[in-house]
């Protein structure tokens, strides 16, 4: 079952189509209950969908910010990188959209 | 290497780019060497068969290829070694800003080498300038913090 | 005539003092890809079984790939093959900078190093013209004073030169070969072997240039990468170029794959006095970069204060701010600094040197080694003087420490007994590259089945931390192997990202240009090699170079008698959980590494139980007379019946 029109054409264009499921879900569900930044987010969602690394969250974020839904917000201090900071993240209109398709193909899962 | 390609069509080889990096490993020095387009330029002085003239379409330096003997007093005649010799054709070259879109400046992915206007390219100076002055105070503000 | 390949092997006799050139086989060219894949393949056919390593009869191969020197990014590397001192078996090194890229601009994709020079030689390629040139003025010197040397003497500054330094010299295992000062080409001791051959340096000048079939297409193929890269992986192009490998001290910490104390743990207490940050933010004058990078990942680094003011260094890696660091408990950054230094100037391979170090300071914390054995040396963890002296010692091969360390950690704790070996954290002699496998199971795997031991760059799979589970889905064909905790799929993963590092040794591309995307993996290497060579390249024929380049490497390992009981990891991973940090309790049990190891070996075609090769296997890729040998040696599998592994991609 593909994804609405919109997405499938931004999917197509950034070469992600077929490449969108489960982790992205976790991601924006976790993210639209309030902004976080990466490290928050896999605190979060780990051990779920065999996510066990920070990286794997960091580029499906990234893969949803290149998609339109979630936007940088702010920056925060962690510890991921010793001395810089982490941007922080929201979801956007088209990310609830895309939440909402998600959690129909895979369940809330 | 970029420059190279573009220049023989199919060879890359940095002895026949035009702009040349200069290394001194155990110092950390790398230096892109290349033409100044010199407003006055000595190279055009010193050459015997006037060979090389400002290109009025493109404002850019070059050395006409037809005319050049290969004498390569123009080497001599360059402060910064930007002119080479190109064994296999006989005459001298040097950048000629590939007709104002230079392949180099696109292949850099540091904004070592940069495209710019002539009259803004000292703002580049004055913003290292003040980002080592913003440096110190901010090392200053902190020393007098503790 | 060739695109790309410069079509010329350079033969040097040194027993002769003669070089003779020889045109690149078309043979060699179809199937083996250029540089690694090269050097494989002569090796397996020259260097017979039960060579001595470090004797006349061993071959040392240098190879550079039909891209080196070219501008597909990355690609400046090179390597250097022999039989290996450390693992009596296949070995290679491989190294960046500039070295490669001048080899090809004078007209060589290799040179063949033959038997023994009488006394020391150096070798001095100016494009046509070859010179085996008296370098007894030289022996002795470090490398950087050999660099410097060559230049003066070729009155050419920009001169590349790859030499050995008095550890090569003195045939210490962990000697290595250095090019540009500070590019190390590191494992498996070809260091000893080429001062074996008594070779001291290869000086090139090179201008004669490398061709390319299709440069429009290639120029595009090349702009296109650097955008899927800065696009696709962002927050690695950024935070690599910035900080380059010493990124790996924090991130491997948080994911408890720090190496410490020997491998005894994952994770350091101090690793934030290691971190990249640090170093990037006190240390860092400059970075810089090898032939075609994109990155600049290379930290050129000067200290300004404390005990070791003064030092310059560059090339400061992971591998020496974690190796020197954390991997002996020491939380000194400006001192693994140093250290790097050192081993540059001497000629000693990092990942041999701190495992030889942390391996001794662990039997010395036991009573194994004590303080007569290491002639006063107080191996305490974290002591920095000692550990400098340590190197030293290596590099002269001096006193009776000196002597013990120069054969690499497993020969040493074999020679000393008294259960050192447990602590020797090697597979096949080779020491492994640093990253904790108990939490990062793939790259446990990797090593272990590595050719050329112990080594995280055969494999370096990466796509287990780095790929979305959904990549990992559709790449390799499971979303599990992005559990790092996990067996299932990593078979199929590892002997995938071996057949692309293949690839990507033989092209002669650096691998951290291929981390994240998956689209670079997939399309990089058939899209430039194509373009470069005008051969037409596709996915599926680069991966079959791939994997035929592994398997001549593994059927050389098979000929000198390794078997599957080489391809296991020291024991201490499969027993000791780690005691320390987030991953505590984590162990990798042997039971769960027979299971990927089965699934490796199904994958690869190979006979599930001894990891031995199947006929069918070698000659589907064309190596009948290998799969002949093997089996004239009683070293060739049955063919059983086996589960299709599907490769995706």
């Amino acid at each position: 079952m593909p994804f609405s029109p919109k997405l499938e054409d931004l999917m197509k264009r950034e070469h992600l189509q077929g490449l969108i499921g489960r982790t992205h879900l976790l991601i924006l569900r976790s993210i639209s209950r309030g902004e976080k930044c990466v490290t928050e987010v896999f605190d979060e969602i780990k051990g779920q969908n065999y996510i066990t690394a920070q990286f794997q969250v960091v580029r499906a974020t990234d893969q949803l910010r290149r998609l339109g839904c979630v936007r940088v917000t702010g920056n925060k201090r962690t510890g991921f990188m010793a001395a810089s900071g982490e941007p922080t993240y929201g979801v956007t209109d088209l990310g609830r959209i895309l939440l909402s398709e998600l959690e129909e193909k895979h369940g809330k899962i | 290497m970029i420059c190279s390609l573009k220049k023989t069509g199919d060879l890359i080889t940095p002895t026949k780019a035009r702009v040349r990096v200069m290394k001194r490993e155990t110092l950390g020095v790398d230096v892109p060497v290349v033409c100044r387009q010199c407003e006055d330029p000595p190279c055009r002085d010193v050459c015997p068969t006037n060979a090389i003239i400002r290109n009025p379409e493109t404002g850019a330096v070059t050395i006409d290829e037809k005319r050049c003997i290969g004498c390569r007093e123009c080497m001599l005649g360059c402060p910064f070694g930007t002119i080479s010799f190109d064994v296999n054709r006989g005459v001298c070259v040097n950048c000629d800003l590939c007709d104002g879109d230079p392949a180099c400046a696109k292949m850099c992915q540091w904004g070592v080498i940069r495209y710019e206007r002539a009259d803004l390219a000292d703002l580049a100076r004055r913003r290292m300038a003040m980002e080592k002055i913003r440096e110190a105070a901010g090392k200053t503000e902190a020393a007098v913090k503790s | 005539m060739y695109y790309g390949w410069a079509g010329t092997i350079l033969r040097v006799d040194l027993s002769r003092k003669q070089a003779k050139k020889q045109v690149l086989p078309k043979e060699l060219v179809e199937n083996f890809l250029g540089g690694r894949g090269f050097n494989s393949k002569i090796l397996y056919d020259e260097v017979k079984p039960g060579t001595d390593p470090l004797g006349p009869e061993n071959k040392l191969i240098f190879g550079a790939g039909p891209c080196t020197g070219t501008i597909v990014p990355c690609s400046g590397r090179w390597t250097v093959t022999a039989k290996s001192p450390t693992t009596d078996a296949f070995g290679d090194a491989n190294a960046g900078g500039h070295w490669g890229a001048e080899l090809k601009w004078a007209g060589y994709d290799i040179i063949i190093f033959e038997g023994r020079a009488e006394e020391p030689l150096y070798l001095w390629i100016d494009d046509e013209r070859v010179e085996l040139r008296d370098a007894k003025h030289l022996w002795g010197l470090d490398v950087w004073e050999t660099t410097d040397a060559l230049k003066r003497e070729t009155g050419d500054p920009n001169v590349e030169v790859a030499a050995i330094g008095p550890a090569g010299e003195r045939l210490s295992y962990p000697a290595c070969v250095v090019c540009d000062y500070t590019r190390g080409a590191g494992k498996c001791g070809m260091g000893a072997v080429m001062g074996s051959k008594r070779l001291k340096a290869i000086a090139i000048r090179g201008t004669r240039g490398v061709r390319v079939a299709r440069p429009e297409e290639l120029v595009k193929a090349v702009e296109e990468s650097i955008n899927i890269l800065k696009t696709e992986d962002q927050w690695w192009f950024e935070n690599f170029s910035k900080y380059g490998t010493p990124i790996f001290v924090m991130l491997f910490q948080h994911l408890g794959a720090l190496p410490t104390y020997n491998w005894r743990e994952g994770w350091f207490k101090d690793a934030e006095d290691l971190s990249g940050e640090l170093l990037y933010n006190k240390y860092v004058k400059k970075k810089r970069a090898c032939s075609a990078c994109v990155y600049h990942c290379s930290a050129y680094c000067v200290v300004d204060d404390g005990p070791y003011a003064g030092t310059v260094g560059e090339g400061v890696e992971y591998e020496a701010t974690g190796g020197f660091g954390s991997k002996m408990g020491n939380r000194d950054l400006a001192s693994t600094i140093a250290a790097k230094t050192l081993c540059d100037k001497l000629g000693i391979d990092l990942i041999n040197c701190t495992e030889t170090i942390g391996w001794a300071m662990e039997c010395y914390e036991k009573g194994i080694l004590t303080k007569e054995d290491t002639e006063g040396l107080d191996l305490s963890w974290g002591n920095h003087t000692a550990i400098l002296e340590a190197i030293r010692r290596i590099g002269y091969r001096e006193g009776k420490l000196g002597e013990l360390f120069a054969l690499g950690s497993r020969k040493a704790a074999r020679r000393i007994g008294k259960g050192a070996e447990y602590y020797s954290i090697t597979v096949k002699g080779q020491q492994m590259g640093l990253v904790e496998p108990r939490p990062m199971w793939a790259w446990g795997l990797g090593f272990a089945t590595s050719t050329r031991g112990g080594d995280h760059l055969r494999t370096q799979p990466a796509p287990e931390f780095m790929f979305t589970p959904e990549e990992a889905e559709k790449f390799i064909g499971t979303p599990k192997i992005s559990d790092r905790f996990g067996w299932e799929g990593k078979g199929r993963l590892v002997a995938w990202c071996q057949h692309i590092r293949a690839i990507n040794d033989s092209l002669e591309n650096c691998k951290y240009f291929f981390r994240g995307s998956p689209r670079l993996y997939v399309e990089f290497p058939a899209k430039v090699l194509t373009a470069t060579t005008g051969l037409n390249w596709t996915y599926e024929t680069v991966m079959k170079c791939g994997e035929r380049i592994y398997n001549i490497e593994k059927a050389f390992n098979v000929r000198e008698g390794l078997g599957r009981r080489d391809d296991y990891l020291p024991e201490r991973f499969y027993k000791e959980p780690l005691s320390q940090g987030p991953f505590k309790g984590t162990v990798m049990p042997r039971e769960k590494f027979d299971l990927m190891l089965g699934e490796y070996y199904a994958v690869r075609g190979w006979d599930k139980m001894t990891g031995l090769q199947t006929r069918e296997k070698l000659e589907e890729l064309g190596l009948k007379y290998v799969a002949d040998e093997l089996e004239k040696m009683g070293r060739l599998a049955k063919p059983t019946s086996r589960r299709k592994g599907t490769k995706k991609g």
